[in-house]
């Protein structure tokens, strides 16, 4: 597991030694001074994590944290299969989309209305909201076997160990107890961090 | 730059200057701390850090039916960068030009994300809401979803898209946050468990050279027996060190952030239906708004192509004409390469029964991507005829790729 805070800011002073500046940086401010080497690696290879619910995950009228199954991305070893948390190694804020859905093999309902939200240590992180700060909210479709999926993104503040999670919403109109099974559009959420 | 934070400075307390020009030395030249500090400074900050800003409203608005409404942000998450203010004109968000006289980078591309969460209106189920960002800088409310309200519960609008500064480091730019909505009645934004927010960021800027792009390379770990050059390579004078080139290490960063791969092509002046079916239907993009990497092309409209590997923020958003007495489903997503394991975000919906002012969904999804793969957006809606994309440059389907990471 990698647990690197970002670099500081890469400063130069005169007489002072190249080799170190260059790597590292001085570290004479702490959190402030970083080298040019680190820096401009921390910015190509950013922390980033994207994962799916590939299977059903049993879910009823409310919200619900999507469990992860299947980790496509993890440089930064934040995530864990079987887990809703990708837990964030470097602080600073992330760039997240987040798809939520619901069986599409079953039949809607009218006025249904679904919602995916991104939630920072299980509240909203805009402090708006419970669950999480929610992505659009949509009324999916009632016919069965049409897909029922809402997507969002969000940028979002995070701390060393500040827990990510993917929120599901649905009213209580449905009677759809599981998360979508159809390659392509199952729940799934994909960060990258964003800035320091 | 954690939330709250009102202004940023470089390490030696200078205020941050944006990233002006890409400095390339020559063989020889005298690399001053003081410039050499500035440059890689910038990259530090300027782009680990770049203009953000991101606010709510926290008193319900009221949008009046069928009128265009600018929503005030009374509060912020943060604004590092003064683009807002929380007492005057607080629809305004001011995104700062990285342009200037002196240098190449003209425009600015800043990403901005809205929703607007609207109250179940005076006919329910029936009519339309839709979020929107304001461009001041060529007068253009560019619309997001736009979806039907539904009875009893409040419905939440997306808009996300990149958006053009103006050019030369001029200032009176902004952005607003929009909604619309066609109830017959006034309705309010929610403010309770949810309320309307914008968030603007600084992507890139435009393009700055024609020579061929340098993705960036890992920098290398410098010993004291290296030497400093500016394009040289091979051995040291010293052994056991290495020429190390300034150039290829350093600046070409700076080139690469200032101006990282993007496009944003629409479907302007399409002819182009979507049949009714359950099946997807690539749509075609027949404008190039911005594309100066050359991802997209008139004979293969539908995609974008990437030129280099990396994470990648795709933008797609499908608006198209509707009847009135609308039936079926509709859905939007994004596939890379038309492979059947590549397929990513997506929105549904159902439609307006009784507005003909149309409908559109957005998916927006951060995918990985190499060298010659291509994405596209596409639709799907079964309401039993065929359904003409929106051309306007308002409301017209786009599909937009911007590099974030390697």
């Amino acid at each position: 597991m990698v647990n690197t805070p970002p670099p500081g800011i890469p400063v130069f002073f005169p007489g002072l030694d190249t080799v170190t500046q260059w790597n590292t940086g001085l570290g004479t401010q702490a959190g402030n001074s970083g080298g040019v080497r680190d820096t401009l690696t921390f910015m190509r290879d950013r922390p980033k994590f994207r994962a799916r619910r590939t299977t059903a995950q049993t879910i009823a009228a409310g919200h619900q944290f999507i469990t992860w199954n299947t980790i496509d991305i993890d440089n930064y070893g934040g995530g864990a299969v079987s887990s809703s948390v990708y837990t964030v190694q470097a602080q600073g804020w992330y760039l997240c989309t987040g798809r939520v859905s619901l069986l599409a093999s079953a039949a809607g309902a009218a006025n249904l209305i679904l919602i995916p939200a991104i939630a920072v240590n299980g509240v909203s992180p805009s402090g708006i909201g419970s669950n999480g700060w929610e992505g659009p909210e949509v009324p999916p479709p009632t016919a069965a076997n049409i897909p029922k999926a809402a997507n969002g993104i969000w940028q979002i503040y995070a701390l060393v160990g500040d827990q990510i999670q993917l929120d599901l919403f649905y009213s209580t109109e449905s009677a759809i107890t599981s998360t979508d099974t159809v390659a392509g559009w199952t729940p799934e959420i994909s960060l990258v961090w964003a800035g320091k | 730059m954690p939330p709250g934070t009102t202004f940023v400075y470089l390490p030696d307390g200078r205020g941050l200057y944006a990233p002006e020009d890409v400095i390339f030395y020559g063989e020889g030249e005298r690399v001053a701390a003081k410039q050499f500090s500035h440059a890689v400074g910038q990259i530090g900050l300027w782009y680990a850090a770049p203009a953000l800003f991101q606010g709510f409203t926290t008193a319900a608005a009221t949008l009046v039916s069928a009128t265009w409404t600018s929503l005030p942000l009374q509060t912020e998450m943060i604004d590092g960068y003064d683009m807002h203010s929380t007492s005057t004109s607080t629809s305004n968000v001011f995104p700062p030009s990285t342009g200037n006289t002196i240098n190449y980078a003209s425009e600015d591309f800043y990403l901005v994300i809205g929703y607007v969460p609207l109250n179940t209106g005076g006919t329910g189920g029936q009519k339309l809401n839709i979020a929107g960002v304001f461009n001041n800088f060529d007068g253009v409310i560019y619309e997001g979803m736009k979806i039907p309200t539904v009875t009893g519960h409040a419905m939440d609008p997306m808009v996300v898209d990149i958006l053009i500064t103006q050019p030369d480091g001029s200032t009176n730019v902004y952005y607003q946050l929009t909604g619309w909505q066609d109830t017959g009645v006034n309705v309010n934004t929610v403010v309770s468990g949810k309320s309307a927010s914008l968030t603007v960021r600084w992507m890139s800027g435009s393009r700055v050279y024609n020579t061929i792009p340098h993705i960036p390379i890992s920098p290398h770990t410098l010993i004291p027996e290296d030497q400093l050059t500016a394009d040289a390579t091979g051995a040291s004078p010293v052994s056991p060190g290495v020429k190390v080139p300034v150039n290829d290490h350093i600046f070409n960063s700076t080139e690469w952030y200032n101006a990282t791969p993007f496009a944003r092509v629409t479907s302007g002046g399409s002819s182009q239906t979507i049949a009714s079916s359950t099946s997807f239907t690539a749509v075609q993009m027949t404008f190039g708004n911005f594309d100066p990497w050359n991802m997209w092309t008139s004979g293969a409209n539908t995609k974008l192509t990437v030129g280099f590997d990396g994470l990648y923020l795709v933008i797609g958003q499908v608006g198209t004409a509707e009847a009135t007495g609308a039936t079926g489903s509709r859905a939007v997503r994004l596939q890379v390469n038309s492979d059947a394991a590549k397929i990513y975000g997506g929105n549904t919906s159902v439609p307006a029964t009784t507005d003909t002012t149309g409908h559109a969904l957005a998916a927006v999804y951060l995918i990985q991507m190499s060298a010659g793969d291509f994405v596209e957006v596409q639709y799907m809606q079964n309401g039993g005829a065929s359904r003409a994309v929106r051309t306007g440059t308002g409301d017209c389907c786009k599909l937009l790729a911007q590099w974030i990471c390697a």
